[in-house]
């Protein structure tokens, strides 16, 4: 199976999906599309604290989009990493409050990093079993994991979670916190972005060269190749969808460290939420290569970031109109090299 | 006995779009297109019948916009679908961002909020309705009378007419359905567009029901209709038994809210930890058409 490649086409019919969009839907939010554009391209690139907070809102992007790439190489839709990377950010955020206050950063970096991975991993796991175990779609599985999670997370937030008047968790140990960018390049000065989009950048790396290198990588891009071959080939398919669910739902947890280690410290409601859907349309445009990932995601950052700057004139969620337009733009430009399992 | 009959009522009242939404699946599914954009179909529904009964102050006119409004996303849907071939599942999710971002969009420039629209000029039943006043009230709401209509109508299309058979024949069997002159891509587009419209017919009652539009108001609803489909193996009865059971599992939380103490989150919780455990016990069993996808 060749190496999906982001390609031209899919990358042009994206772009002119998001301008056409953008033009038209800033022209019946009632505002000049002239006007706002070249703000828009002000606050998200145009200084050191826009393109930080572009980069900072690409960075659970690039997660979650890789989450759903690796899984999209086993021929299997993890459309749960919206619900996953809620349950990565609890966790993370419970392990890494638990931690005795002067934990080393040796230490407690990795071991709330971890919970997240497994945060995010255990939902993803369950829906591979089911498929493996019961054939449970995945695609149904995840979305009732996403509302279960969902709940499960807003309550505990609200409730047993928790401190006082505030409703959100107890804060991180100061070891467990990444280094905000603001600390080492003072142009990024106020601006979210942290050590995660580096975390985030290497893991997809990771993720290429694992699939790419590794027995258990191969394995799970044979699963996706041609299921009954692999199966032939002495793979039991069944634990190695459990394996790429688990995998892809660890990436997706990570996503939630940007929020509970990086920008806040601590978990609340609504943190991790709506980055598991776009994270499928940053998958698709970045055709699954690490590179094509970063830009993806950072096209959908700037689109997020441009929405809070351009909110004063037309509604932040123009820029989502726009991120649902790339999405149907992207599905069918990738159409021709997207065949997943039948049945659903 | 009051409260059970409330709950009956309450269930009925949360099953309806639910009901709505798994009938419009089951036509669009059987004709072979894996539909996980109910929820989006839903959340239009909801909005436009909202937009429609603050501009005229009818219910019918909100259910026809409802129903427009779903069919529209159906066709956006279909377009993304068939004409441009895309995958079943991408399209899907971006046809239910499509739907949060635009009636989030709507909300401001109609109204100027973020979060919700201003309560609908509709009758509003007395909430303090008890017992057997209360169930003739979720009895006589319009979207609660329109699923067994809608159901029955479904069943005899999908087994009696030529239009049902093809879409049968399409999801089963497409290669065969073309050779015999059948349009596929037609019969499926159809099958779509009619599906978003009964479906956003469901959203209407989430609106109506509710009194006011809220931002994102579906919450997965269309999701679990989706489950109900599959539960029902892809027939309108059996779908609708289904959404009737996720739906009494919903009312739980509404009819114990005012109980001092009562386990919100598990009730929330349990609509989608049951229908998994259902879906997951079933799957082995059930037959899905052959060519969704």
């Amino acid at each position: 199976m060749p190496a999906v490649k982001p390609r031209w086409t899919v990358a042009i019919t994206a772009a002119a999906a998001v301008l056409a969009t953008l033009n038209v839907a800033i022209w019946l939010a009632g505002s000049s599309p002239r006007e706002i554009l070249p703000r828009l391209l002000e606050g998200t690139l145009g200084n050191a604290y826009g393109l930080g907070q572009t980069l900072a809102k690409a960075t659970p992007l690039l997660w979650t989009g890789g989450a759903v790439a690796l899984a999209l190489r086993a021929r299997l839709f993890n459309i749960g990493a919206e619900g996953q990377c809620l349950s990565g950010a609890l966790a993370c955020a419970v392990v890494g409050a638990a931690l005795p206050a002067h934990t080393p950063a040796l230490l407690a970096l990795p071991l709330a990093l971890l919970a997240a991975a497994l945060g995010g991993a255990a939902p993803g796991a369950l829906a591979g079993w089911l498929r493996g175990r019961f054939g449970t779609h995945e695609v149904l599985s995840t979305l009732m994991l996403n509302g279960l999670l969902a709940v499960l997370t807003t309550w505990l937030y609200a409730g047993p979670l928790r401190v006082g008047q505030q409703v959100h968790t107890r804060e991180v140990v100061a070891g467990a916190r990444l280094p905000m960018a603001q600390g080492a390049l003072s142009v990024f000065r106020g601006s979210a972005l942290n050590a995660s989009f580096l975390l985030g950048v290497a893991a997809l790396l990771l993720m290429a060269w694992y699939l790419r290198e590794t027995r258990g990588g191969i394995t799970l891009r044979a699963l996706g190749a041609s299921p009954g071959a692999a199966e032939a080939l002495g793979v039991d398919r069944a634990r190695a969808t459990t394996r790429a669910m688990a995998l892809s739902g660890a990436m997706a947890g990570l996503g939630g460290v940007h929020f509970v280690l990086g920008v806040k410290g601590y978990a609340e409601q609504g943190v991790g939420g709506g980055v598991g859907f776009v994270g499928i349309a940053v998958a698709l445009l970045g055709g699954g290569h690490p590179l094509g990932i970063v830009l993806a995601a950072a096209l959908f950052g700037m689109l997020a970031q441009g929405g809070l700057v351009v909110n004063a004139r037309v509604p932040a969620d123009v820029l989502n109109l726009a991120q649902a337009a790339t999405i149907l733009a992207v599905g069918a430009a990738a159409a021709a090299r997207l065949t997943p399992r039948r049945g659903a | 006995m009051q409260t059970l009959l409330v709950y009956i009522a309450q269930s009925l009242t949360a099953s309806a779009p639910l009901c709505l939404a798994a009938l419009g699946g089951v036509l669009s599914e059987r004709s072979g297109v894996a539909t996980i954009s109910l929820e989006g179909y839903l959340l239009g529904g909801a909005f436009a019948a909202a937009a429609a009964a603050l501009a005229s102050g009818s219910t019918l006119v909100a259910l026809l916009a409802a129903a427009a409004l779903g069919a529209a996303l159906g066709g956006v849907f279909a377009w993304s679908t068939i004409s441009l071939r895309a995958n079943a599942i991408i399209a899907g999710v971006a046809v239910n961002l499509l739907a949060a971002a635009s009636t989030r969009v709507a909300l401001k420039v109609l109204y100027d909020s973020a979060s919700n629209s201003p309560p609908l000029p509709i009758a509003r039943a007395s909430s303090a309705g008890m017992g057997a006043a209360a169930l003739t009230e979720a009895l006589l709401a319009p979207a609660v009378l329109l699923v067994p209509l809608v159901a029955l109508a479904m069943r005899w299309v999908l087994r009696e007419t030529v239009f049902g058979l093809r879409v049968t024949a399409c999801g089963e069997h497409p290669e065969a359905a073309r050779s015999l002159g059948v349009s596929v891509p037609r019969v499926r587009a159809v099958a779509l567009v009619v599906g978003g419209a009964v479906a956003g017919l469901g959203g209407a009652q989430l609106a109506l029901f509710q009194h006011e539009f809220v931002a994102y108001m579906s919450g997965g609803r269309g999701f679990l209709a989706l489950a109900a489909v599959i539960l029902g193996r892809w027939r309108p009865l059996r779908a609708v038994g289904w959404a009737l059971g996720i739906g009494a599992l919903q009312a739980l939380e509404a009819t114990l809210a005012s109980r001092p103490n009562a386990p919100h989150a598990l009730l929330q919780a349990m609509p989608f930890a049951l229908t998994l455990i259902a879906v997951a016990g079933r799957w082995g069993r059930a037959r899905a058409p052959a060519a969704l996808g």
